[in-house]
């Protein structure tokens, strides 16, 4: 049945991708004291992408998650300068690249993270929530709509119940009180629907990239937890704030 | 009215043929009216209604003589067990025995001498549970035997890929409560008393206060940090007199795990969820590894699993995840006694007593019988007995069998591999399979 030899190498090819997801990016504390950090001190010649750059760094200082397009219409750059800028900004370790969409579909955006070492040298700070940047900028994108509504809006919130928190809540007194949780790899998941339904928030809402990653979330409570009362499943998409409620 | 020939109904009954065709309702409807003269009638009229029954019956003697393990699981047994794990075939007509995946939250256990097939058993079983919606399998392989699942969807997790850190506190777990559950489990698995529990446990209370694990940190230690921070105890005027030997105990029991950094030396490892939602063949070979360390490992996994399960709610008669643990030979105590320790109960016992309700299912293979401890024999659903060797395990399996004195003589007379003997809750006899090639 499964008796032919595999060697350790093409164990190690073909569990590339599993490796890099679950071994944590820290090295062993017995090794990590022999390779010293790599110090942050990008050059800069006042070149004009090296301007430029800083431009963009400063306007991400403010709002972390503009796209590629709206930074250009933030800066008033052309298309041209703007991706020299950013190009000067990856290579001289400001900042990191992320492309993906908040539509819920259509084409990936453009985004840029700005790194702790830069955020310390800018003398910014991250944004709030917990996660990646993808992660935070999901919870923004909620966020903004929830005040939109006029709601008021926290960041990792713990409500009495609760052994950890929401990524967001949203409500206000007199009105519904909801516990969103943002999504990307239910690796969490059942956990943070059993600890939010132990809380009284009227509803708990989990917050998919797409309609597909969205049935899986739904299967996966179903398989996990049956139905559940108070729990409700929206994409990305849906957190669109409309132009008519601007 | 006539009276029925009792020599005749019983050759029938025997047989089994009263409850075919024609003669079933003739019987029915005489026991109904008290008049057998109809019955009677076609039994004159169709002789070979008799011959075929008597026919029947002296094969049937014959076949038990010669197999005790006779009559076979019929078609129509099979049918109603119903199930979607196929175990192996069971009858002359290449008749499937099948068991509902969730009855292994119920535990099973495999017996057999080395090369009688418990592996090349467990992989089928393997992969058939880890295609089921909902359910993850995770193998410890203490001897690369299982690598090959990485052709059936499993995630082979290689020894200097395995980076754990035993002292990492889930998210989900109260750090309290995770040095509880720590605590009892390294001492059952490594032998420690009482006193060392409770060292263990104010140590790890002393590093996850001092590192701030209770205000939310995740600057978790390592067993080196454990390590020091014992002998720092022991240095202590309170403790280290009182408790040397104790001391000295532990030290040589968290050394090997220090001695091993190149998976042990992390602050954070592979996350333990992992292990409840992949499947997973997590290699632990003997150079690596000593079987104290590979068993706490296991242990470990399994009690998470258990804890987390409980504490999230997640109920019902559901397995979720099954741990296959091949060569259990040291894992539940069969060594204990030896080592004069059979008083510390094995950390797995609890599980095999209450996982069930929290859908973690046990699979333990071994070459003894005596590597079974009597908790986990009284709580498996199903047994399955490759050929052995010894008549001690033999024995062994006829007790905990329940197998009639042909049946245990029988299984001198398995074919060396793939036949087992199995008793499993659901089916009212032991029976015999022969697992298929494929």
């Amino acid at each position: 049945m499964s008796d032919s030899f595999i060697s350790d190498e093409e164990v190690l090819e073909r569990m590339a991708d599993f490796y890099e997801k679950i071994l944590p990016v820290e090295q062993s504390t017995e090794k990590a004291g022999q390779e010293e950090k790599k110090r942050f001190c990008p050059t800069f010649d006042y070149a004009e992408e090296a301007v430029n750059g800083l431009i963009i760094a400063r306007t991400l200082l403010k709002d972390p998650f503009l796209n590629f397009s709206a930074l250009i219409k933030a800066t008033g750059l052309s298309k041209g300068k703007a991706e020299d800028a950013s190009f000067w900004l990856f290579s001289n370790g400001f900042v990191e690249e992320h492309q993906f969409s908040v539509g819920g579909s259509g084409k990936p955006g453009k985004y840029f993270e700005i790194l702790p070492d830069a955020l310390e040298l800018l003398g910014g700070k991250p944004p709030l929530g917990r996660g990646g940047f993808k992660h935070k900028c999901f919870c923004y994108k909620v966020a903004g709509f929830f005040a939109h509504q006029g709601l008021n809006v926290s960041f990792e919130a713990p409500l009495e119940g609760m052994r950890g928190a929401f990524d967001l809540l949203a409500g206000k007194n007199g009105f519904k009180w909801f516990g969103i949780e943002v999504t990307l790899s239910f690796k969490n998941l059942i956990d943070n629907v059993v600890d939010g339904l132990r809380s009284r928030v009227h509803e708990l809402i989990i917050v998919c990239e797409n309609k597909d990653s969205l049935e899986k979330a739904k299967q996966v409570v179903l398989d996990n937890l049956g139905r559940a009362d108070r729990l409700d499943f929206k994409t990305i998409g849906e957190f669109k704030i409309k132009e008519e409620q601007v | 009215m006539d009276t029925p020939n009792y020599e005749d109904l019983r050759i029938l009954f025997e047989s089994g043929i009263i409850k075919q065709g024609m003669i079933s309702r003739l019987a029915q409807g005489a026991i109904r009216t008290g008049d057998w003269s109809k019955v009677n009638d076609y039994l004159s009229k169709n002789p070979d209604v008799l011959r075929q029954a008597e026919k029947k019956i002296f094969l049937e003697d014959m076949a038990k003589q010669e197999n005790p393990f006779f009559p076979l699981p019929s078609k129509e047994e099979l049918t109603e067990l119903g199930g979607d794990v196929g175990l192996g075939l069971v009858n002359s007509e290449q008749g499937v025995f099948r068991v509902p995946h969730d009855f292994f939250a119920m535990h099973t256990m495999v017996l057999g001498r080395s090369g009688s097939g418990k592996t090349y058993f467990n992989r089928q079983i393997a992969e058939q549970v880890s295609q089921v919606n909902g359910v993850n399998v995770v193998l410890p392989d203490s001897k690369h035997d299982y690598r090959g699942m990485i052709n059936k969807g499993f995630n082979v997790i290689l020894p200097d890929r395995f980076r754990f850190n035993p002292l990492q506190a889930p998210q989900w777990a109260h750090p309290m409560a995770f040095i509880n559950l720590w605590a009892q489990v390294f001492s059952a698995e490594l032998y420690v008393g009482l006193p060392g529990i409770n060292l263990l446990s104010q140590a790890l209370y002393e590093l996850f206060t001092e590192r701030d694990i209770f205000m939310g940190s995740i600057n978790f230690p390592t067993m080196n940090d454990l390590m020091l921070k014992l002998q720092a105890m022991r240095r202590r005027r309170d403790l280290g007199m009182r408790y040397r030997d104790i001391f000295e105990a532990l030290d040589v029991r968290i050394k090997a795990f220090v001695q091993c950094p190149e998976v042990f030396g992390f602050n954070h490892g592979i996350d333990h969820e992992i292990f409840l939602s992949e499947n997973i063949v997590l290699e632990m070979p003997d150079g690596m590894f000593s079987n104290y360390t590979r068993n706490f490992v296991t242990s470990l996994l399994i009690n998470l699993a258990y804890a987390r399960n409980m504490g999230l709610g997640l109920r019902g008669n559901k397995l979720r995840t099954l741990f296959m643990v091949d060569e259990g030979a040291t894992w539940m105590g069969a060594n204990r006694e030896g080592a004069g320790a059979d008083y510390i109960e094995p950390a797995i016992n609890e599980i095999a007593r209450k996982a069930r309700e929290f859908g973690i299912g046990l699979w333990v293979s071994s070459q003894e019988s005596k590597s079974f401890n009597q908790v986990y024999k009284s709580n498996c659903l199903l047994k399955i007995g490759f050929p052995l060797s010894s008549g001690e395990d033999v024995k062994a399996i006829q007790d905990s069998f329940g197998l009639d004195d042909d049946q245990k003589k029988f299984l001198f007379e398995l074919p060396m591999r793939r036949w087992a003997v199995v008793r499993y809750g659901g089916f009212a006899r032991p029976f015999l399979l022969e697992v298929p090639e494929q």
